[in-house]
């Protein structure tokens, strides 16, 4: 904490009326001796969106020719894993354009009518602290859509491994507030969507969301015009 | 108070509705979702195909890219390798086996076009079975497609799926065949047919600059703020004082303080 001391507190040996500027560095340490009186609160606050909020799928906006074995010339993972690296490295300052999504298939037995999924995924190698526990198979990735047979096929195409690359370990470990490497996101919470009821008055019904930002989210509390 | 970037995830799930009469033929919009677009701000329609494709892309081989099979199929209960339309059908639990020897895989079973009720019948009945016969049939070393499922469960209370609707199509066109796969089951759903099919679209890097706040009681009682050492630097004498000082929080009234 640098700051200057004004002439009007300085004195000298002859007395002269010279402007000393001094210059403190000193430092602070707040010592907490009641740590019940202390509540940190992360993230409490959005001041505005970044990115990822879209709804475009990643490897969509590559305008590549059609690709031999690619669905319908657009998809491919190589695409995906590419559009993957683009956003979180913010490869592309001039448009500042990324995509944001991602899909996965799954057995509608395991996923749905099992009922046994959780409302909350890994899509990285690490785990749910219930993943490790021991009601599931060791080391098995238990809640990825189709299980640990669904992540083994998507690692390797989507590089679902790779996304902790680079991070500062000690700081995560830690919990530190500022890491000094990126910090990727790969717990995904059930988030609020819309789908399709064959019972409900409009066809429609709203499946709320669990995770960060509520139930639902509605045009007009975009973060991104504030 | 003070401020990071932070990312969030979510995900949502693609499914039929899980009370349907399936004599009935639901609208083709019915996997469809509608999730909220932060940057355009409004809702968006999120199409089946469209996310299906998205989804079918992990298993895009590239010719001149090394076949790289499935080894260990005992391991998941899954067939196949990949770059292929079977084992996109294997990931969405579609891989099994009808009675009689029969595939869904249409062309090498016996010969017989199967058509999509003889599908949904067999998974509605024998939900997992398919990977269970695969499975064993890895074990002993024959195809995977062959394998059967015993035809006596399969004589039991059969479910009533003769809608006239109903289009016969053949789930999967080729093993080999990725986007005739994808394009068959885009096709039965947009039929409106009830498909035990789920996609999972996740949005995991969703990114805000976040504020954090210190909330503390005021008082002694809670710490205190130390400062030092400090050095004091003069510059025509170069003299340096070091000072230690201790500041410590109002006392009561405690209240929540917000720095």
């Amino acid at each position: 904490m640098p700051f200057e001391l004004t002439p009007t507190h300085t004195h000298t040996h002859t007395h002269t009326h010279v402007a000393l500027p001094r210059h403190y560095t000193c430092h602070t340490k707040s010592v907490i001796t009641k740590p019940q009186n202390v509540l940190v609160m992360r993230d409490i606050m959005c001041t505005g969106y970044v990115a990822g909020g879209n709804c475009q799928f990643f490897g969509a906006n590559k305008a590549n020719q059609p690709v031999e074995g690619a669905v319908d010339g657009v998809f491919n993972h190589i695409n995906i894993k590419q559009d993957m690296e683009d956003r979180l490295a913010f490869s592309d300052d001039a448009s500042g354009e990324y995509a944001s999504m991602l899909a996965f298939v799954a057995p509608y037995y395991e996923e749905v009518a099992a009922g046994h999924r959780d409302q909350v995924i890994s899509i990285s190698a690490r785990r749910l602290p219930w993943e490790v526990s021991a009601h599931t198979t060791a080391g098995s990735k238990e809640y990825f859509p189709g299980a640990q047979a669904g992540f083994d096929m998507y690692k390797g195409p989507y590089g679902l491994e790779t996304l902790h690359y680079g991070e500062d370990q000690r700081a995560a470990e830690n919990m530190e507030f500022i890491s000094s490497g990126s910090v990727n996101n790969a717990l995904c919470f059930v988030g609020p969507h819309r789908r399709y009821n064959p019972f409900s008055a409009n066809f429609f019904e709203l499946v709320p969301g669990q995770g960060h930002f509520g139930p639902d989210a509605i045009p007009g509390v975009s973060s991104a015009h504030i | 108070m003070l401020q990071r970037s932070t990312q969030i995830g979510e995900f949502y799930r693609m499914h039929p509705p899980p009370v349907w009469n399936c004599k009935k033929e639901l609208p083709p919009t019915y996997m469809d979702i509608l999730i909220y677009d932060e940057e355009a701000d409004k809702h968006q329609h999120i199409q089946f195909q469209t996310a299906l494709m998205a989804a079918a892309a992990a298993f895009t081989q590239f010719e001149g890219q090394p076949y790289v099979p499935e080894t260990d199929v005992t391991k998941h209960g899954k067939p196949g390798h990949r770059g292929k339309g079977g084992e996109l059908i294997a990931a969405l639990g579609l891989y099994t086996s009808l009675p009689g020897g029969r595939r869904i895989a249409g062309g090498n079973g016996d010969g017989k076009e199967i058509s999509r009720n003889d599908i949904l019948e067999h998974i509605l009945r024998f939900p997992g079975a398919g990977q269970a016969a695969v499975a064993a049939a890895a074990a002993t070393g024959t195809a995977p497609a062959i394998a059967a499922v015993p035809a006596e469960s399969a004589d039991e209370n059969r479910l009533r799926l003769a809608p006239s609707w109903a289009k016969e199509i053949v789930l999967i066109p080729g093993e080999d065949d990725l986007e005739g796969t994808v394009d068959a089951i885009i096709d039965n759903v947009k039929a409106g047919a009830w498909l035990p099919l789920c996609v999972v679209v996740a949005r995991p890097f969703i990114e805000h600059l976040m504020m954090s706040a210190i909330m503390t009681v005021s008082g002694r009682d809670t710490g205190a703020t130390l400062f030092g050492p400090a050095g004091k630097r003069l510059r025509f004498f170069e003299l340096t004082h070091t000072h230690t000082h201790k500041a410590y929080l109002t006392f009561p009234p405690a209240k929540m303080h917000v720095d």
